[in-house]
């Protein structure tokens, strides 16, 4: 009776882990509008790289630019809550506008990108 | 724009000189970033006259900057200028532009009593494969425009270039002249060279005196 009780709250809760553990994904794409110069988005880079949660580890130094397709690629370290308003900001105070962030999960990783 | 090209180009035809360039923007595409700084040194030939200028920039935030630049030659400073540039961008897809507006003063640093003022209107864009920069300005004496216009080409891995060409009108107590040449620009990180050639194409103008020389190189940080 007591097992029968638990055994739903148990089964929620793997599954939302599984599902979390599936969709979470610590790299990341961002699209960014005007984003085409390599020498002006230098700065979007360096506040970008200054957050604690950008893990330096991966690609270049947790940031990359990609101006043929105005996106900027960025890499968390493991275990770390994803806070899309610090990142936005960090790109507005580079001087770009972000438009939508997506896991990387779910559009293919560019050549460039994958280690 | 390309009205506002051709009515530059228009107007070039009939303007016409001064100091050696101590208006232009330094680095004008960066640093874009709250609290970005740099410094750039040039050294340009004119008038038989070489002179070393070097350069600092700093940025408040993206709409608003502020420059120093102060040039050497003949063993001795000249006149500094200090300008803040106050900008208006504007992020499109695949496009970048902005709307500038320069108020400036140029100070008697070089041993003289004049102070002079000045003020720049510009408009630069940048996108996938092209740059463009209008600049129409008053400082001192000295009316003038800058065009510069052409390509730009990137690696995909921290480093472009461009390829432009360079349009200079100047109207000046002194007469006029008109000087245009290719500017090659090549960036690195956060590393700029700059080369320019001019050649002078129109001269009347009593204080001018050949083609004009520029190379540089500045960092953003």
């Amino acid at each position: 009776m007591h097992f029968k009780n638990l055994a739903t709250p148990i089964f929620l809760a793997l599954l939302t882990a599984l599902i979390s553990a599936h969709v979470w994904s610590t790299n990341y794409k961002i699209d960014v509008n005007g984003i085409v110069c390599e020498f002006c988005s230098f700065g979007v880079a360096k506040k970008l790289r200054k957050l604690d949660f950008i893990d330096p580890s991966q690609f270049d130094q947790g940031v990359k630019v990609d101006i043929e397709n105005q996106r900027v690629y960025i890499s968390f370290q493991e275990g770390q809550a994803l806070d899309q308003e610090t990142i936005f900001d960090a790109i507005k105070s580079g001087g770009y506008d972000p438009i939508k962030m997506t896991p990387m999960d779910e559009v293919a990783r560019p050549a460039e990108v994958t280690q | 724009m390309r009205y506002l090209t051709t009515l530059f180009l228009l107007c070039t035809s009939s303007l016409l000189t001064s100091q050696a360039y101590a208006h232009q923007p330094v680095m004008d595409m960066a640093p874009r970033w709250n609290g970005g700084y740099g410094a750039q040194t040039r050294i340009t030939h004119a008038n038989n006259t070489t002179t070393t200028w070097v350069e600092g920039v700093y940025t408040f935030k993206p709409a608003l900057r502020m420059t120093l630049k102060v040039p050497y030659s003949d063993g001795k400073n000249g006149d500094a200028i200090l300008a803040m540039p106050i900008k208006r961008y504007k992020n499109a897809g695949a496009s970048t532009s902005n709307w500038g507006l320069t108020p400036s003063v140029r100070m008697p640093t070089g041993g003289g009593n004049d102070w002079d003022a000045g003020l720049s209107l510009s408009y630069s864009s940048e996108s996938k494969g092209y740059y463009e920069l209008y600049d129409i300005y008053r400082l001192g004496d000295t009316t003038g425009i800058d065009i510069n216009a052409g390509l730009s080409h990137a690696d995909g891995k921290g480093s472009s270039w461009f390829t432009l060409w360079d349009i200079s009108a100047r109207d000046s107590d002194s007469g006029q002249h008109l000087l245009t040449g290719p500017v090659l620009v090549y960036f690195k990180r956060n590393v700029i060279v700059r080369g320019e050639y001019k050649f002078l194409a129109l001269d009347n103008d009593k204080q001018w005196d050949g083609d004009y020389l520029s190379i540089g190189i500045g960092m953003v940080f």
